[in-house]
C-alpha cells in the first residue's frame, strides 16, 4: 500500500507541478482579461467613459487613440447580462465617469450565453463576476474550463514561430490575422465565399433573448440615468457582407427599439453600421474591425466627443 | 461526476485514502462509505434523482426480504412483479413516455383523429437504464433461488449504488457483485497497479479518441446535406470510433477505479472491430448487457431451442429491445432490428458461434480471410451506426443514399480536415496498440510490463501526455443519456 501511494505520487507531482505551472501561466500571461482588468481597476477615478459590448467593440474600440480617459470592457461573446454585470460591479467607483457606451449591434439582442458558458470564469478570476454559482474547483482552474481551448492556446502562445498578440495596456488586442487578410482582401472572393462563411453566423431568432436582454438593457439605462450618466448607444461597422445576410424580422425588432430610443433625448445614438468610411481593408473578418479599422472608429468616436466639448463650452 | 474531470480526481484519492486507511477495519464500516461516496457521486450531477436509486434500493431490498420469507407461488410472483414493474415503471415513465405519448398522437392523427396532448418536460436520470437492470438482476436472480437474499441493506446499497459503474455500467449480477461486499477486501499492489493503468487506458480511449472523434462526427452529422458521399463516410468511421471510445474507455476506467477498491466487474468490452462476424460483433460488444438479455429475456422466451420462427421471433425481440434500451427513438429500434437481420442468416445456419477465440491468436497478423471477415463485419457495424447517430430515421436513410451518390468517390472535404487528419493519426495508433493487446483484458494490460522503468514510466507519461495535448473538448459520456 505505501508503495503504491508512494510510486502514485511520484508519477502525479511533475503531472501536478506542470499542472500548476500551466495555471499560473494562463493567470499572469497578458491577456485581454487581465490587462483590461488591471487598466480598469488601477483606473478607477480617472476613466470618464466606459465600454460595454461584445468582440464588435472589443475590436473596434482602440482607447489609446480616445483622449478622454476610457476604458473598453467589452469581450467575445459577452451578452448584456455581462455587461450589466460589469457595470454594476465598478459603478460605485468610477468616481469620474461621464458616459456608458453600449453595443447595440445586429446581434446584440437575441443572443445569450448559456449558464455553462465557459467563459464565465474568466469574469470570475479576473473581475470577481459570479454570474452562475461555480464549484469551488473550477474556480481554481482555468484549464479545467476550457481544456481544448487552454491546449490550442499554449501552443499559440507558447510556439516561437507564431506571431505573437500585440496587447496594448488597455487591452486591447492588435491581431489582425484572420479571413479577409487570408483571402488577401480580394472583395470577390470574399463575397462568393461569404455565404458558407455566414451560414451559421448570429442566426438564432429568439423573441424571449429580445425579451430579457431588453428588460437588462432598460435597468442599465435608468441606474445610468439615476446616476446622471450619458447613455451611448454604439452600432459598430460591419462589412457588407454580413449585413446582406441580416434576418429581416430580427433587424427590424433591433431598429424599433433604437427607434424609441432616439427619441430619448438623453440618450445619444453612435451608428456606423453603414459608415462608408470604412472599408474592405478596415475589417478583418465579416463583422469586425481590425486594428485599423479600430484606429480609424477611435478617432473618429474622439473628434465626436472633442466636438461635443466645444459644444458644451459654448456660452449659452 | 465525469470520470474525465477535475472533480474525479480530487474525489477518486480521498476515497481510496479514506477507504483503506480509516475504514479498513470493518466491512461494514467500508462499504457505508462506498455507498456515502456513490451518492456523493451521484448526486454531484443533481442531487434530486438520488431519491430514485434509494427507492429502487428499498424496493429490491424488501422484495428480497419477502422472497426469502414466502413460499406461496403465486406471492413469490407478485412480489417479483413489484420489482419489475416499479423499476421499469421508472425506467418508462423517464425514458419512454413522452416517446409513447408522441407516437400515440402521431397514429391518431395518421387515422384521422387527431389528439392534443403535451408532451412532459422530463430530464432523465442518469444511468437509470443502468442501475435498474442491474437491480432488476437481484429480484430474478433471488425469484429464482439462484441467490440468497441479503439482509444486509448497506452492502445491498453499496451493490446497486456502486459509484464505478452507477450510471453507465458495467451492468453487475448480483451473484457476481453482492457476494464481493461480504468479503473482507484486501490491498494488493499488483491489481491496484493494473487498475491503474486500465484507468490511464479509459482516459486515453475517452478523451483522445472518443472526443476528437466526436467534434468531427457531430459536425458531420449535423450538416450532413452539405457534405459529399465521401465526407458522410469518414463522419460515420468517426462516429464509429467515437462510440467505442467513449464506451469501453468509461468501461475501462469504471473496471480499473473498482480494482483500486478491490472488486472485480465484469469485462464490458473485447476488442468488438477485431470481430470475424456479427454473432463475435455482439459476444464482444457492451457484454454485460447482452448477457443480460441473453440471460433474462433470450433464454425465458425459449432462445435458440425452438422452431424456426421460434428462433426468428426470439432473435428479433432481443435485438430490438436492446436497441430501444438505447434510447426513446425510432432509430435505435432500427439498430437493433438491422443487427437482427445481420445475425438471423448466422444463427439459421448454425455458424453464430464458428470464431469463438480471438482473431489471429498467437500470430502478429491476421491471414486474408481472417481480415476479409474483419473487414466486412467492420463495415456492417460502420453502417448500422448511421442508424444509431441519426436524428431520425428519415436522416439516416438521406445521409445513406448521399453516401450511395456519386460524391462517394470525390476526396472528402470539410471544415477542420486538417485537425481531423491529427484525429485519424491518432485512431490510426489506437488501432495499433489495441490489436497488439487484443488476447489481453486491456490493450496496455501487458504493454511495457517487462520494459525498464524508465522506458515504461516514459510511456506512462507519454500516453498522458498525449491526454492533454491531443484532447478533445470535453463530452459527456454517450451512454449516461441511455
Amino acid at each position: 500500500m505505501k508503495k503504491f501511494i508512494i510510486k502514485t505520487f511520484l508519477i502525479s507531482l511533475p503531472i501536478i507541478l506542470i499542472g500548476i505551472s500551466i495555471e499560473l501561466f494562463i493567470s499572469f500571461y497578458p491577456n485581454t482579461f487581465n490587462t483590461k482588468a488591471k487598466y480598469l481597476t488601477s483606473n478607477l477615478e480617472n476613466i470618464e467613459i466606459l465600454f460595454l459590448g461584445s468582440s464588435h467593440i472589443q475590436d473596434g474600440i482602440n482607447p489609446e487613440f480616445i483622449d478622454v480617459p476610457s476604458a473598453n470592457v467589452a469581450y467575445a461573446q459577452q451578452d448584456y447580462q455581462l455587461d450589466n454585470a460589469l457595470y454594476f460591479k465598478y459603478i460605485d467607483r468610477l468616481k469620474n465617469i461621464d458616459k456608458v457606451v453600449i453595443e447595440l449591434d445586429y446581434h446584440s439582442l437575441e443572443e445569450k450565453n448559456d449558464q455553462d458558458y465557459f467563459g464565465l470564469l474568466w469574469y470570475y478570476r479576473y473581475y470577481d463576476i459570479n454570474l452562475d454559482d461555480f464549484k469551488a474547483y473550477n474556480k481554481l482552474t482555468m484549464f479545467y474550463s476550457n481544456p481544448k481551448f487552454f491546449t490550442n492556446y499554449l501552443k499559440r502562445t507558447l510556439n516561437p514561430f507564431n506571431e505573437k498578440n500585440r496587447i496594448n495596456k488597455f487591452g486591447f488586442m492588435g491581431n489582425d490575422s484572420d479571413v479577409f487578410k487570408r483571402l488577401n482582401f480580394d472583395e470577390k472572393i470574399i463575397a462568393e465565399t461569404s455565404i458558407k462563411r455566414l451560414k451559421n453566423r448570429h442566426t438564432s431568432v429568439s423573441v424571449a433573448n429580445f425579451k430579457s436582454n431588453k428588460e437588462i438593457l432598460r435597468s442599465l439605462i435608468e441606474d445610468c440615468w439615476e446616476r446622471n450618466i450619458q447613455v451611448i448607444i454604439l452600432k459598430t461597422p460591419q462589412y457588407v457582407t454580413y449585413r446582406n445576410n441580416y434576418n429581416l424580422e430580427r433587424l427590424e425588432r433591433r431598429d424599433h427599439l433604437i427607434d424609441s430610443l432616439s427619441t430619448i433625448r438623453k440618450i445619444k445614438i453612435w451608428d456606423y453600421e453603414e459608415d462608408e468610411r470604412f472599408g474592405l481593408t478596415d475589417f478583418k473578418n465579416d463583422d469586425h474591425l481590425n486594428s485599423k479599422g479600430a484606429e480609424k472608429l477611435s478617432k473618429i468616436i474622439n473628434e465626436e466627443l472633442k466636438n461635443e466639448r466645444k459644444l458644451s463650452t459654448l456660452p449659452k | 461526476m465525469l470520470f474525465n474531470s477535475i472533480d474525479f480526481a480530487i474525489f477518486l484519492p480521498i476515497v481510496f485514502i479514506l477507504y483503506w486507511f480509516i475504514t479498513n477495519k470493518n466491512i461494514k464500516l467500508q462499504n457505508s462509505l462506498i455507498v456515502l461516496a456513490s451518492y456523493v457521486f451521484y448526486g454531484w450531477w443533481d442531487w434530486r434523482f438520488l431519491s430514485l436509486i434509494i427507492f429502487s434500493t428499498l424496493v429490491d431490498y424488501l422484495v428480497g426480504i419477502g422472497l426469502s420469507k414466502q413460499e406461496s407461488p403465486t406471492k413469490r410472483k407478485l412480489l417479483l412483479w413489484t420489482s419489475i414493474l416499479v423499476n421499469l415503471g421508472f425506467l418508462g415513465f423517464f425514458k419512454y413516455f413522452n416517446f409513447f405519448l408522441d407516437n400515440f398522437v402521431t397514429a391518431f392523427s395518421f387515422f384521422g383523429t387527431p389528439i392534443n396532448a403535451q408532451g412532459l418536460d422530463i430530464i432523465l436520470p442518469i444511468g437509470i437504464s443502468f442501475y435498474t437492470f442491474q437491480t432488476l438482476s437481484y429480484s430474478i436472480d433471488v425469484y429464482k433461488r439462484k441467490l440468497e437474499p441479503t439482509k444486509d441493506f448497506v452492502a445491498f446499497s453499496a451493490f446497486v449504488s456502486f459509484f464505478p459503474q452507477l450510471v453507465a455500467g458495467p451492468i453487475e449480477r448480483a451473484t457476481d457483485l453482492l457476494p464481493q461486499f461480504f468479503k473482507k477486501r484486501t490491498f494488493d499492489y499488483s491489481k491496484a497497479v493494473n487498475g491503474m493503468r486500465q484507468i490511464l487506458w479509459g482516459l486515453f480511449k475517452k478523451i483522445v479518441i472518443a472526443d476528437n472523434c466526436a467534434e468531427y462526427a457531430n459536425q458531420i452529422f449535423n450538416n450532413s446535406s452539405d457534405y459529399s458521399g465521401s465526407t458522410l463516410v469518414l463522419g460515420a468511421l468517426f462516429f464509429t470510433f467515437q462510440i467505442y471510445g467513449d464506451f469501453s474507455g468509461y468501461s475501462d476506467i469504471a473496471i480499473g477505479t473498482a480494482r483500486l477498491f478491490g472488486f472485480k466487474l465484469r469485462r464490458n468490452f473485447n476488442y468488438p472491430y477485431f470481430s470475424r462476424d456479427i454473432a463475435e460483433f455482439w459476444r464482444r460488444w457492451h457484454i454485460s448487457l447482452s448477457t443480460w438479455f441473453r440471460d433474462y429475456l433470450y433464454i425465458p422466451l425459449g432462445g435458440s431451442r425452438g422452431g424456426t420462427w421460434m428462433k426468428i421471433r426470439n432473435i428479433f425481440i432481443i435485438f430490438i429491445i436492446s436497441g430501444f434500451w438505447h434510447g426513446a427513438n425510432w432509430t435505435f429500434i432500427a439498430w437493433g432490428a438491422l443487427n437482427a437481420f445481420y445475425f438471423l442468416p448466422l444463427l439459421l445456419t448454425g455458424k453464430n458461434r464458428n470464431n469463438l477465440d480471438t482473431i489471429a491468436q498467437g500470430k502478429v497478423w491476421p491471414n486474408i480471410k481472417e481480415f476479409s471477415l474483419m473487414l466486412l463485419t467492420f463495415a456492417l457495424t460502420v453502417f448500422a451506426w448511421i442508424f444509431f447517430r441519426a436524428n431520425s430515421i428519415g436522416h439516416a436513410f438521406s445521409y445513406i443514399s448521399e453516401i450511395l451518390s456519386p460524391s462517394f468517390f470525390s476526396a472528402p472535404h470539410f471544415s477542420g480536415m486538417a485537425g481531423a487528419f491529427t484525429t485519424v493519426i491518432l485512431i490510426t495508433f489506437f488501432i495499433l496498440v489495441e490489436w497488439k493487446g487484443r488476447e489481453d483484458q486491456y490493450a496496455i494490460a501487458q504493454l511495457g510490463t517487462r520494459w525498464k522503468p524508465p522506458i515504461r514510466y516514459a510511456m506512462y507519461y507519454a500516453i498522458i501526455f498525449a491526454i492533454f495535448w491531443f484532447g478533445g473538448k470535453q463530452q459527456e459520456f454517450i451512454y449516461f443519456q441511455f
